[in-house]
C-alpha cells in the first residue's frame, strides 16, 4: 500500500510542473520524465553497416511506439525495451514508406508506461538557434534497464529535407528540423527531440546526405507535421511504397517551350539557349538565345541536365516562369507550352 | 489512504514552492540566454546573403561539389561581398547573390585571397546594403559565445549552429578556431558573438594545405564534424578590403628560402638555399644566414620563424635581422607572391663512375658534354675536377650540390688537375640540357665491357640472365630484379620498369634491356602491379617502396635511378619520380600525359629530377601529352622528348632506335 502510496504522490508534482510557462521548472527533471518515454527496439539487422536496433517513442496508453519505418522492423521478434529494462515482443500496427515511419504496439497487459499524449498535443513555437534535446539509443549504447543517450544542441533550420540515401534521392520532401546535433548515428533513427522542457518536438530521421551541402544530416521530422500519418498509421494503414509517387502525367520537355539549349557535353553544361523556336511559347514570352537560365519556378537551375530533369517534374499544360542571366541583369518571364501550340496552328493556318 | 493524500498534498505543495525561486533563476538565466541568441541571429542576418552559382566542375579532385547554395557574407554598403573560397572551387560560369529584400542579381568574382581562402564578391544595386560591426580581435577570448550563421537551406531564414571560440590565432596567426558545427552549410556565413557582432568569416581550413594548387580550396573542409572548424577574422578583412577592392588577388607571401631540415619547433630558422632573384635574394640573404628577428620579434625557431610570415600578403615589406658569422645584419625584406622558377645550372660534365673517391684527387670527367660550358671552357675527358670556385669536390654529390647553389649564366672558376698539372678554368653556367647525345658524344664505357667478359670466365658459366623474385611485405605481388654481373668498384644505376604483370612480357623486356644493363652497369627491375595487368594510382605506395628496396640492395646511386612505363604507368612513373625527386634522376613515360588532377611540384633545388617523354605518332594523346611537355617545361624541368614510330602494343614492340636513344639518355642522367 505505501508503494501505491508513492506512485501517486508525485502526481501533483507533475501538474505543477506542466503549468509553468516557458523554461519553468527543473529541466533535469523534465529530462528523466522525457527519457522514460523513450524506448529501445531490437529487431532484424545485424550484418555490415546494417545495425538491428533503433529507437522508439511510446505515444499512448496502450503501447503504441512511434518510430522509423526500416529493415530493423522486418521481424517476427521484434523486441521493445523501456527504461526501467521491462520487455515486449511488439507488432508493427502501420507504416508511411513517405515519412518513413512506423507504428508499432506493445502487449501491455494492463502495465502502465510513460507517453507522449498526441490527442493533446500542442504545436510548439520553434526558432532557429533554440536549444533542444535529442533522445536515441545511438549506437546502441543503452541496454536493458538503461536510459536513452541524451544530447544537446540547438536547431540550425526548418528547411525542407533535401536528401538522399546513396544514389536515391529520398521521398518526402516536406520540412523537417535541421539539427546541430550529432544524431545522424545508427540506432539514433525513431528517437526524439525535444525541447527544455522535455515536450516533444519532432522524431530522428533515418541517416541521409544532405544534398543541398553535400554532407551528412542531422535531423528531425516536426511532429505537427506527422500529425495525420500518425493517425492513419494508428487505424493500421500499410501503404505500399509505389503508391506515393506523384506522377507527372504529362512531362514538360524544353522542346514544347521552343528551347534548345547548347549540347549537353560536360557533366555540368551551362543552362544557355542555343536557340529559340520562332513563334513558340518561349519566343512570344521574350527568351533569347544566349541567355543563361538559372530557375525554373524557385527552383535554381545549375546545368542544362540539371534544367531538363526540372522541366520533367512538371506538366506540360503548366504555366512556368523562367528567370535568366542576360548581360548580368536577371529576367523573368511565364510560359506556358500550349501558347506555342495555338500559334503554330495559326500559322498553319494561315499559310495554307 | 484519503487522509494521509490529504496530510501529503500540502506538503508537496511547500515543498514546489520552496524549490521554485532557485529554479525560476535557471530558468530566467536559460530563457534570457536564449533570446540573446536571437537577438544577435537577428542583428547580422540581413547581412548574411546566399550564394547560388551556375555551371562549373562536377568535382574537384575526387570530392563531389554539392550542388546547393551557399553563404557569403556583406561587407560594404555599396555591394562587396565576401565568401569562402570552397563555395568557387568549381569555377562558376555565372554567380547568383539574393540580397535582403529578396532580389537575385549577379556578381562578379572580384578577387581572390589565397592565404586565406576567401574570395571578393561585387553586386551593383542602388540599395545601401548593411554591413556587421567586427568584433575587435583584442575582445576575442577563449570561451566567448560563438553563433555560425550560413544561408543555405532556406533563402529567407539564416541556418544556425553554436558553440565556443575554441581557439585564437590558428593557423600560423591567420584564423579563430570554433566548435560550432562548420560546414558547407555557413561557409562564408559569419561567426557572431552574443552581442551581434561578427568574429570572423566561416572558412575550411587544413594544417598541411600549402603549396597544393586547386585542392587548397577543398582543403579541411572534411573535418566538418569534428568539433572543429575556422574563421578569419572580419576586422582583417576590413583592413585589407581597400586593397583587395582595386582587384589584385591577395597571395601567400614568400621569401624564397629553404632552411634546415628537421622539427621546425626545434630547429633554428638557418638557411640552406637562397633562391634566385626572390625577396631573400634581394635583401642580400645567403645559405648559413639565421633569421634571428622579424619585425623586432625576436625568432628562435622555424615554426615562431611561420607565425611572422604566414598571415602576411605579397607585397608587404618585413624589417627582418639576419646573423652572418658574428655580424648582425638589418635586412628590409618585401615578399613575393611567386617565385620565379628554379632552372637547373648546367656546367657539362658526364663524371667517372669510380666508387673510391681519391681523397684530394677530385672527381673524374668521363667525357664532356658538347658545346657545353666545359667543352667551352676548355676541359677535356680525363681531366680530374679539383675545386668549384673556392669549394672542394670530392664526389658527384657535392659537384652537383656547389653547381645548383649558382644559376645559369653565373659564372664560375673551376680548378682542374691535368696530367699532375693544375689548371684554372673559367665556365659560365648554362641551363641543364634537354638534347639525347649522339652515340659517338657519349663516351663508350671503358669498365662495363671488360667486366663481361671477366664474368663469362672466371664467374658462374650460366649464360641465361635471372630474374630473381623481388617481394613486399603486406603487398600481394611479386616483381623480379635482374642484376647483371657489377664492376665492384663502379657506382651502380637503376632501371625501374613498370612491367605488364604477365610472365611472358617480363621475359621480353628483359631481353630487351639486357644488354643496356650490363654495359651501363645497371639493374633491372620490373615491377607488377596490385591488380593483374592494371596499373592504378593505388600502386604509388608500392612502387615507393619497391624502389626503395631495390635501391638499397644494389646501392644504386640516386642519380642513376630512372622509372619508366607506358600509358597508365608512365604516368604514374612520372608521378612518383616528380614527387620523389630526391630518389630518382628520370622518369620515362611512354604515351603517357601526367595523371589528370596532378599538380606538377615546384623544382627543388638540392634535387633534380629529369624527364623523358617518348610519343607514338599514332598516339591519340599526343595533343595532351605535348601540352604536359610543354607545362613541365614552364616551370623549367628538363624534359627530352622522342617521337617514335606508330605503335599498337607498347613493350614488346620497343624499336630498337627508340630503346637504344632511351639508354643513351639514362647513361647521361648524372651529367651535371
Amino acid at each position: 500500500m505505501s508503494r501505491r502510496l508513492c506512485q501517486w504522490a508525485w502526481l501533483p508534482l507533475l501538474f505543477f510542473s506542466a503549468a509553468c510557462p516557458v523554461f519553468a521548472g527543473d529541466w533535469k527533471t523534465s529530462l528523466r520524465e522525457a527519457q522514460a518515454k523513450v524506448v529501445k527496439i531490437y529487431g532484424a539487422g545485424g550484418l555490415r553497416q546494417l545495425e538491428a536496433y533503433q529507437t522508439g517513442i511510446l505515444i499512448s496508453s496502450q503501447g503504441h511506439v512511434l518510430t522509423a519505418w526500416s529493415y530493423v522492423l522486418d521481424t517476427e521478434d521484434l523486441t521493445v525495451v523501456s527504461n526501467d529494462g521491462r520487455r515486449w515482443q511488439a507488432e508493427l500496427v502501420g507504416s508511411d514508406p513517405l515519412l518513413d515511419l512506423a507504428v508499432l504496439q506493445l502487449p501491455l497487459d494492463g502495465e502502465e508506461v510513460s507517453f507522449y499524449d498526441l490527442q493533446n498535443y500542442e504545436k510548439q513555437q520553434v526558432f532557429e538557434g533554440q536549444r533542444v534535446l535529442a533522445l536515441a539509443n545511438v549506437f546502441g549504447i543503452a541496454t536493458g534497464d538503461e536510459e536513452v543517450s541524451v544530447m544537446q544542441g540547438v536547431v540550425t533550420a526548418l528547411a525542407p529535407l533535401d536528401a538522399r540515401r546513396g544514389a536515391y534521392r529520398s521521398r518526402y520532401r516536406g520540412k523537417v528540423y535541421v539539427l546541430d546535433v550529432s544524431v545522424n548515428n545508427p540506432g539514433a533513427a525513431g528517437g526524439a527531440l525535444v525541447d527544455w522542457n522535455g515536450r516533444l518536438l519532432g522524431v530522428l530521421g533515418k541517416e541521409l546526405r544532405s544534398r543541398t551541402t553535400g554532407t551528412w544530416l542531422n535531423y528531425a521530422l516536426p511532429m505537427a507535421g506527422i500529425q495525420s500519418a500518425i493517425k492513419n498509421m494508428l487505424s493500421g494503414d500499410v501503404r505500399s511504397k509505389q503508391t506515393n509517387a506523384s506522377a507527372v502525367e504529362a512531362p514538360l520537355k524544353a522542346e514544347d517551350l521552343g528551347l534548345v539549349m547548347i549540347p549537353d557535353v560536360l557533366e555540368r553544361t551551362p543552362s544557355y539557349i542555343d536557340s529559340v523556336r520562332r513563334n513558340s511559347s518561349a519566343d512570344l514570352a521574350g527568351l533569347r538565345v544566349n541567355d543563361l537560365v538559372v530557375f525554373v519556378g524557385d527552383a535554381p537551375i545549375n546545368s542544362c541536365r540539371n534544367l531538363f530533369e526540372e522541366l520533367l517534374q512538371h506538366e506540360r499544360d503548366e504555366e512556368i516562369t523562367i528567370s535568366v542571366l542576360r548581360e548580368a541583369a536577371l529576367l523573368e518571364f511565364t510560359l506556358h507550352a500550349d501558347d506555342s501550340e495555338v500559334v503554330e496552328k495559326a500559322t498553319a493556318n494561315t499559310a495554307q | 489512504m484519503r487522509h494521509v493524500c490529504l496530510i501529503v498534498m500540502p506538503s508537496l505543495v511547500f515543498a514546489c514552492l520552496s524549490a521554485l525561486p532557485t529554479q525560476a533563476a535557471t530558468a530566467d538565466l536559460a530563457y534570457l540566454e536564449q533570446q540573446s541568441v536571437r537577438a544577435a541571429i537577428d542583428a547580422v542576418s540581413d547581412s548574411v546573403v546566399q550564394i547560388r552559382t551556375v555551371g562549373g566542375l562536377e568535382r574537384v579532385e575526387k570530392t563531389l561539389i554539392a550542388k546547393g547554395p551557399t553563404t557569403g557574407l556583406i561587407v560594404s554598403s555599396d555591394g562587396y561581398i565576401v565568401s569562402s573560397a570552397f563555395n568557387f572551387a568549381q569555377q562558376p560560369t555565372s554567380i547568383l547573390v539574393r540580397l535582403p529584400d529578396a532580389s537575385q542579381v549577379a556578381a562578379k568574382l572580384i578577387a581572390r585571397d589565397t592565404n586565406r581562402m576567401l574570395v571578393l564578391l561585387k553586386v551593383e544595386t542602388d540599395v545601401q546594403l548593411p554591413v556587421p560591426a567586427a568584433v575587435p580581435q583584442d575582445q576575442i577570448q577563449v570561451g566567448n559565445w560563438a553563433i555560425a550563421l550560413g544561408r543555405t537551406f532556406q533563402a529567407d531564414r539564416v541556418g544556425v549552429s553554436t558553440g565556443i571560440i575554441s581557439g585564437t590565432n590558428r593557423m600560423y596567426g591567420r584564423v579563430l578556431q570554433t566548435d560550432a558545427s562548420i560546414s558547407v552549410a555557413n561557409y562564408g556565413g559569419p561567426l557572431v558573438d552574443l552581442r551581434g557582432m561578427v568574429y570572423g568569416i566561416l572558412v575550411p581550413m587544413a594544417p598541411q594545405s600549402g603549396g597544393k594548387a586547386s585542392s587548397d580550396e577543398l582543403a579541411g573542409a572534411e573535418f566538418y564534424d569534428s568539433g572543429i572548424g575556422f574563421a578569419v577574422p572580419l576586422e582583417h578583412v576590413f583592413a585589407m578590403l581597400p586593397r583587395w577592392q582595386q582587384g589584385e588577388d591577395l597571395l601567400s607571401g614568400k621569401l624564397g628560402i629553404a632552411m634546415v631540415d628537421g622539427n621546425p619547433h626545434l630547429q633554428p630558422p638557418k638557411i640552406t638555399y637562397v633562391w634566385p632573384s626572390s625577396p631573400a635574394a634581394l635583401a642580400g640573404w645567403q645559405a648559413d644566414d639565421v633569421i634571428t628577428s622579424i619585425n623586432h620579434v625576436e625568432i628562435t625557431t622555424q615554426s615562431q620563424l611561420r607565425f611572422q610570415v604566414t598571415p602576411r600578403y605579397a607585397g608587404e615589406s618585413l624589417l627582418a635581422t639576419v646573423q652572418r658569422g658574428d655580424q648582425s645584419l638589418e635586412t628590409q625584406i618585401t615578399l613575393a607572391g611567386e617565385l620565379a622558377p628554379y632552372e637547373l645550372p648546367f656546367l657539362g660534365i658526364l663524371p667517372g663512375r669510380t666508387k673510391k673517391s681519391e681523397s684530394g684527387k677530385g672527381i673524374l670527367v668521363r667525357s664532356v658534354w658538347p658545346e657545353s660550358p666545359a667543352a667551352l671552357a676548355g676541359l677535356q675527358a680525363e681531366d680530374r675536377l679539383l675545386k668549384i670556385e673556392q669549394t672542394p669536390i670530392g664526389s658527384i654529390k657535392a659537384a652537383i650540390r656547389t653547381i645548383s647553389q649558382r644559376q645559369p649564366a653565373e659564372s664560375v672558376q673551376l680548378t682542374v688537375l691535368r696530367q699532375q698539372n693544375e689548371i684554372s678554368l673559367s665556365a659560365e653556367l648554362a641551363t641543364l640540357p634537354e638534347e639525347i647525345l649522339s652515340a659517338s658524344a657519349l663516351p663508350v664505357s671503358n669498365v662495363a665491357i671488360p667486366n663481361e667478359e671477366k664474368r663469362s670466365k672466371h664467374e658462374s658459366p650460366q649464360a641465361q640472365p635471372v630474374l630473381q623474385p623481388l617481394k613486399l611485405p603486406t603487398f600481394s605481388q611479386e616483381s623480379h630484379i635482374y642484376a647483371p654481373a657489377f664492376d665492384k668498384t663502379q657506382r651502380i644505376g637503376l632501371l625501374v620498369w613498370l612491367g605488364k604483370g604477365q610472365a611472358s612480357k617480363d621475359s621480353l623486356l628483359l631481353s630487351v634491356w639486357q644488354e643496356a644493363c650490363q654495359r651501363l652497369q645497371m639493374a633491372l627491375v620490373i615491377a607488377r602491379p596490385q591488380e593483374d595487368e592494371r596499373w592504378t594510382t593505388e600502386d604509388l605506395k608500392y612502387l615507393d617502396r619497391l624502389v626503395s628496396k631495390a635501391s638499397k640492395q644494389i646501392a644504386a646511386d640516386p642519380n642513376r635511378v630512372a622509372i619508366a612505363g607506358a600509358g597508365k604507368a608512365g604516368q604514374l612513373a612520372l608521378a612518383l619520380a616528380l614527387s620523389k625527386p630526391n630518389v630518382f634522376g628520370g622518369a620515362v613515360g611512354i604515351d603517357s600525359p601526367l595523371p589528370r588532377t596532378f599538380s606538377i611540384p615546384k623544382i627543388n633545388p638540392n634535387s633534380r629530377v629529369a624527364l623523358l617523354v617518348v610519343e607514338s605518332t599514332n598516339s591519340s594523346l599526343g595533343p595532351l601529352i605535348r601540352r604536359d611537355v610543354q607545362r613541365l617545361r614552364d616551370v623549367r624541368y628538363p624534359v627530352s622528348w622522342l617521337n617514335r614510330p606508330p605503335t599498337s602494343d607498347v613493350v614488346a614492340k620497343l624499336d630498337n632506335t627508340t630503346q637504344e636513344k632511351i639508354t643513351r639518355w639514362i647513361d647521361s642522367l648524372d651529367r651535371f
